[in-house]
């Protein structure tokens, strides 16, 4: 804010500046740990799942740290800020994050993915309908135009945080955020994004908890402070719209699982022992954080009466700079920070997973060899890690919006084919594709339609997220049509639910 | 593979037929299981959001806040306990190798 002194602002600098360098410096080590090639297979199977031997901590992690970007420090306060408590409710549904994906499909994953030789999620799909291109190409598009538009929000808010509190060029921060993501990447491949997570996230913890700490001590007492607030603003506790509330349970809890850069997880870690405690340690590690951060929403409501912020979704960063020492601030700057690097690192590398891995390699031009895919490979990192950066500098306003739009499309695309394909026998590429062109289009169609006030689009959404809707309609649309085409083969439908299957020979690339 | 009796590539076949690996049916059984609990997660925070917390005039308090606002955190704290105790004495380990079994 405006009135940090410079020697505040330095200091904040300097704490930020050695937590920086102190990534570079890790990221260069675990260079070193990549190099001595650790895990085995080819080259893609080592960069994409790193020998599959993932640890309790980088599974964990991945996935907590995935959901929670810049979401839970700007976009969700942001929203409670301006349209009540039930937004802080709405947050809790992603406190389940790591029980929703590493315990709905985690194993099942792991082993069809072993199974299939798969080191991505859409080639894992791919072969599970038929290896169909249509399917592939399709799940390539959007990934890369959704997960992409969430990318872009969340390397956003970092920087606008980033600029709150240094006072310098939010394109600064973002240019240093994307930098360690492209070094972690390069370095390490998704071990390198991974243990890079696996700092951040213990910043972030601990950062997350001072913050806590020293908001509610700038009141005049947690308890006084909701008390004051129920008597200056009775209508921001009253809760509008169960169907808001609905949403949010289905798509930051049901869905979670559709979100590529947070089922990388599941393809990565080493057993179930690990995916068990991974469990573990991430409900505790993300009640954390939303207790923490959801809990400073009265604080923030507190202390920045409406109109003090110069927008909604800057509670948080203010709340820092105005309450914490300049050191104390620093800290909780790397913690954002470490937050949005976490999940813009998983996003960018499955992003390039797509684009090189699946896209160009499994669908344009499966002769690759290995050499030029490596360094189309790091084409990929670094020209997603560019255009990400370029659709950044040209911030969006409120960032929430934009995360939702960007995950509803990944979960009408996915919802379906993931789960049908996982424990449906009978679904097969026909019903997969119009599951998700029919999602696809249903959700765009509901979506501005009912923004644009038509009258059947609204009816049909119920008085929910056109998501639903689009969800429910597309996976009917699916079992349909899966039912009136022919069965999966049979060798498939083995490796996918049988005891015994049937290998696949090495050049069943086609 | 010889023990197939079936072409790899034919679609016509009984799927009933497929002997299930146990894995398998163990991972569809944690599926439902985690969905169940999640459900019924969603469900007490939403009925607790929308009753106890509709009528601001008319709260009760407890430790100094609203009762709704304290049983939010009650659930969230019991549904985290929730998490750690079903995959404690819940899910089973497996080997997730390509033949791998449950372990038992």
């Amino acid at each position: 804010m405006e009135n940090l002194t410079s020697a505040a602002k330095t200091t904040i600098i300097v704490v930020f500046a050695i937590y920086t360098l102190f990534q570079f410096f890790y990221s260069f080590f675990s260079r070193q740990a990549m190099k001595k090639g650790a895990g085995s297979g080819d080259f893609m199977s080592k960069f994409y799942t790193g020998g599959r031997s993932s640890g309790v901590l980088v599974t964990a992690m991945m996935v907590s740290a995935g959901v929670a970007g810049a979401g839970v420090f700007m976009g969700v306060p942001g929203y409670t800020y301006t349209f009540g408590a039930i937004w802080m409710v709405c947050c809790f549904f992603s406190l389940c994050t790591n029980f929703m994906v590493l315990g709905l499909i985690g194993k099942r994953v792991g082993i069809v993915a072993r199974r299939t030789k798969s080191n991505t999620f859409v080639e894992l799909f791919m072969n599970r309908y038929e290896s169909s291109r249509v399917f592939g190409a399709l799940s390539c598009l959007v990934v890369l135009f959704f997960l992409g538009a969430f990318a872009v929000s969340t390397i956003t808010g970092g920087g606008r945080i980033f600029q709150i509190l240094t006072g310098a060029d939010y394109r600064i921060g973002l240019a240093i955020f994307t930098l360690l993501v492209v070094v972690a990447a390069l370095t390490g491949g998704v071990k390198g994004v991974a243990s890079a997570i696996v700092i951040q996230g213990i910043v972030m913890t601990i950062s997350v908890i001072v913050l806590f700490i020293m908001g509610v001590n700038a009141t005049p007492g947690y308890t006084a402070t909701i008390q004051e607030l129920m008597q200056t603003n009775p209508d921001w506790f009253v809760p509008k719209g169960i169907g808001t509330a609905i949403s949010f349970a289905f798509l930051w809890g049901y869905t979670t699982f559709t979100m590529p850069h947070v089922t990388m997880s599941t393809l990565t870690y080493k057993d179930t022992k690990t995916l068990h405690n991974a469990i573990k340690v991430g409900a505790i590690v993300v009640a954390a954080w939303l207790l923490c951060l959801n809990g400073l929403c009265f604080t923030v409501k507190y202390l920045f009466p409406e109109g003090s912020l110069a927008t909604p979704d800057l509670g948080i960063p203010s709340l820092a700079v105005s309450v914490m020492p300049p050191w104390a601030a620093g800290l909780v700057l790397a913690g954002v920070c470490g937050a949005v690097q976490s999940s813009v690192g998983g996003m960018i590398v499955s992003l390039a997973g797509t684009l090189v891995g699946d896209l160009y390699k499994n669908i344009i031009n499966p002769k690759i060899e290995e050499d030029k895919l490596k360094k189309l490979n790091t084409a990929g990192i670094v020209v997603v890690a560019l255009v990400v950066f370029l659709f950044a500098c040209n911030p969006p306003a409120l960032l929430a919006s934009l995360i939702t739009y960007a995950t509803g499309g990944m979960t009408v695309a996915f919802f379906h084919t993931v789960l049908l394909g996982l424990f449906w026998k009978r679904a097969n590429k026909e019903g997969a594709i119009a599951g998700l062109v029919s999602g696809i289009v249903l959700y765009l169609a509901l979506d501005m339609g009912s923004k644009a006030g038509n009258a059947l689009a609204t009816a049909l959404c119920l008085g929910v997220n056109p998501v639903l809707m689009a969800t429910a309609l597309s996976t009917v649309i699916m079992v349909v049509v899966c039912l009136v085409t022919p069965k999966p083969p049979y060798g498939l439908v083995c490796t996918w639910f049988g005891k015994d299957y049937p290998e696949i020979p090495e050049t069943s690339a086609e | 593979m010889e023990k197939n009796q079936i072409d790899p590539m034919s679609r016509d076949y009984d799927p009933s037929s497929i002997v299930p690996d146990e894995r398998f049916t163990q991972t569809a059984k944690e599926f439902w299981i985690t969905m169940l609990t999640y459900s019924i997660f969603v469900l007490l925070m939403i009925v607790n959001l929308f009753t106890l917390g509709a009528d601001p005039g008319s709260y009760t308090y407890v430790l100094g806040m609203p009762l709704w606002i304290f049983l939010e955190i009650v659930i969230i704290i019991g549904m985290v306990v929730a998490q750690e105790l079903i995959v404690t004495f819940v899910y089973k380990d497996m080997d997730v190798t390509p033949r791998g079994s449950l372990k038992k």
